[in-house]
């Protein structure tokens, strides 16, 4: 009983981190029908700035602070002066400029960062574990988990109950017809595109003493980002959501039950609802 | 002037291509280090070239009255990667010595390349058993690091006779050096009487070694026997110690585990793991004080036993070309040469030597890893000298 609540509460916290950075990739996506492959990016200069300012600072709020202000600062300029200027609704430049802006962020972390893979130090207080019932649970996880859950409620609330998140679930709807209505579709862009960045600079934060800082972090979490938002429905909050726990889930039983098929248990989930519903579980289109 | 302009900037371009050193001198010593520079295996590879520069720097960058040069190439641990890389150093570089691989996986994808275009190749880390095998053994390859064999075999005879675990848990990376270090571990310890309750094999690289400690936690056991590297030894040692199984099963493996290296980073959760090895900063010889005292002054750390792979890997080199007097225009003299310059050599692990498949025999180090003076040290609990790899493989080359 205690292996099956401990390896329950290992998926929701690694699917908690999931949902941190495919909750970005999907309202992008929504909005603006951009596959935004630097995403990963996002995730990994997140981690790495928040080790850097961790280092001089010692101080894991100072660090959260200043990763996702720069990351955002850089998805802002990547939307606007970069990401703007190609064509509309084609896919292959878009696919190949963000992976391109992947591919340049990773070595320029490489290039200020070095190779050797790092792990962030956890903040202070959260580095024990908990004892309950016979349990010894790392407290990092359950803090996890619940800043999913603080991030999952806090943006599902400013989707249903603030005009802003009307406004943008107006624009995910019909781009047109809300631009019609009054709507400043291209302001709503740059701020979805900044929450999304957002997001996963936090998620590099979170999971940096998770999982790790290294070269190539960027590529593996983005992977899985996209195995999360294609089970869960492009476009979809409550997709990447449970997208992300089930994935997570997924991986930690996979790993206990069938060790040898790890990856296995991951991807024929995702080709088998992708056969039964296309769009993923909660997407529209 | 603008009218010369053109032929200036014509001249300019083609000066580097200009013969600067004069003809009767004796072209550079080429070697051509292939380690992983990136990716979970980097540490152990830019430690063995911190040993190799230092060494390079202490004999004034020249050997048998050559100059050497050095060419690194990033083999990121990844044999296709690798194969590319050694190609380059040996075709187009041509250079005269190899050093590497630190990757087990590394070593056995190049080791046919290596053994017919015969570039002298020295190994500081990677140690499959299999590389120096009477069935792989080539004349080109040298060495330094101990098999999977040498180091992990006589831990089971040691746990029996100096603890108290009878059943154990075995854990290691799902990859070659990982499988063939347990297997050793597993065959000597059941030679000695143990018993084997569980293996687990998660992934090279894993990001979350949850689901895998939660399985072990489980077991009735009396202890956990692991090898992972690098940055994998990181995470599990860390979430070893969070997910509490230390309390109920300690902890032992290979000195990978707790390298002096990542110590650092893993922290006070390393402290109190026995592991075996064939270095560690805390030696007590004068050659090993002298280089751990150089090597702090240089880099603000202790070497590992990477570090020490790398220094001894140039001094086994340098040896060569004194006696070879900068020599290698004969391939037989030079591999002969590089076999008998060990002997000769001061190292920091005391007097090694090759045995016939050019494997080093070495001492072997039981540690257990502590805070001294605010730095973490694997401290030696026993010495077990002259371990030859003939001794320890019976279990699988069965003559």
């Amino acid at each position: 009983m205690t292996f099956w609540t401990i390896q329950v509460l290992n998926g929701v916290s690694f699917g908690m981190l999931l949902f941190l950075l495919a909750a970005g990739l999907s309202l992008i996506y929504g909005l603006m029908r951009i596959l935004n492959l630097a995403h990963g990016s996002y995730y990994i200069l997140g981690a790495y700035i928040g080790l850097s300012v961790v280092r001089a600072t010692e101080s894991f709020l100072l660090a959260t602070v200043a990763a996702v202000v720069l990351v955002v600062a850089l998805g802002v300029v990547m939307e606007r002066f970069i990401l703007r200027r190609l064509p509309q609704h084609e896919e292959l430049p878009q696919a190949l400029l963000t992976f391109g802006i992947l591919l340049i962020v990773g070595d320029v972390s490489l290039w200020i960062w070095g190779g050797t893979p790092t792990q962030l130090p956890k903040p202070e207080g959260l580095t024990s574990s908990v004892r309950f019932a016979g349990m010894i649970f790392p407290s990092y996880r359950l803090f996890v988990i619940a800043v999913g859950i603080v991030v999952g409620l806090a943006l599902w609330a400013f989707q249903e109950w603030t005009k802003l998140g009307a406004m943008i679930r107006a624009a995910i709807d019909d781009a047109e017809i809300a631009r019609a209505t009054g709507i400043n579709v291209s302001l709503l862009s740059t701020g979805v595109f900044a929450l999304g960045a957002a997001l996963a600079a936090l998620g590099g934060i979170i999971g940096g003493p998770l999982v790790g800082v290294y070269p190539g972090a960027d590529f593996e979490i983005l992977l899985l980002a996209f195995v999360v938002v294609i089970i869960g429905g492009l476009g979809s909050l409550k997709g990447a959501l449970f997208g992300g726990l089930l994935v997570g889930l997924l991986d930690t039983f996979g790993k206990v039950l069938f060790p040898g098929l790890a990856m296995f248990t991951i991807f024929a989930p995702m080709a088998i609802i992708l056969a039964v519903r296309p769009t993923g579980l909660f997407g529209a289109r | 002037m603008r009218r010369w302009l053109p032929v200036l900037a014509c001249l300019l371009l083609l000066a580097p291509l200009l013969p600067i050193d004069s003809p009767a001198q004796a072209p550079a010593v080429k070697i051509g280090l292939l380690l992983p520079y990136t990716g979970v295996l980097s540490v152990q590879g830019i430690d063995t070239t911190n040993g190799f520069e230092l060494y390079l720097n202490k004999i004034g960058r020249k050997a048998g009255g050559r100059a050497i040069e050095v060419l690194k190439e990033d083999d990121e641990a990844k044999p296709d990667v690798a194969l590319t890389k050694i190609k380059k150093l040996v075709e187009r570089d041509r250079v005269d010595f190899l050093v590497g691989p630190v990757s087990s996986v590394v070593a056995v994808a190049i080791r046919t390349y290596v053994h017919e275009q015969q570039t002298p190749l020295i190994v500081p880390v990677a140690f499959t058993r299999v590389l120096t095998s009477p069935q792989q053994a080539s004349p080109s390859i040298f060495r330094l690091a101990e098999t999977t064999d040498q180091s992990n075999y006589p831990m089971g005879a040691w746990m029996m006779k100096n603890t108290k675990y009878r059943r154990v848990v075995v854990m290691a990376t799902d990859f070659v050096a990982g499988r063939h270090a347990v297997e050793a571990f597993i065959a000597g310890f059941k030679a000695a009487g143990g018993e084997i309750v569980k293996e687990i094999y998660p992934p090279l690289n894993t990001p979350d070694f949850a689901p895998y400690l939660a399985q072990a936690g489980a077991e009735k056991a009396d202890a956990v026997y692991a090898w992972f590297a690098g940055a994998d030894a990181i995470r599990f040692v860390k979430q070893y110690k969070e997910y509490g199984v230390g309390e109920k099963l300690p902890l032992t493996g290979h000195a990978v585990l707790v390298d002096d290296t990542i110590m650092p980073v893993i922290g006070d959760a390393a402290l109190g793991i026995v592991t075996m090895g064939s270095y560690t900063a805390a030696l007590d010889n004068p050659d090993n004080k002298a280089f751990v005292a150089e090597y702090d002054k240089r880099y603000k750390t202790w070497p590992s036993r990477y570090s020490d792979a790398g220094w001894m890997t140039l001094e086994l080199i340098a040896q060569a070309l004194d006696d070879l007097k900068g020599d290698l225009t004969n391939r037989d003299k030079v591999r002969a040469a590089l076999k008998n310059a060990l002997p000769k050599l001061a190292t920091p692990r005391g007097h090694l030597e090759f045995d016939q498949y050019r494997q080093v025999i070495t001492p072997i180090y039981v540690t257990r890893a502590e805070k001294l003076g605010g730095r973490y040290v694997n401290t030696v609990v026993e010495r077990i000298p002259n371990v030859r790899q003939e001794d320890v493989w019976g279990w699988w080359n069965k003559k």
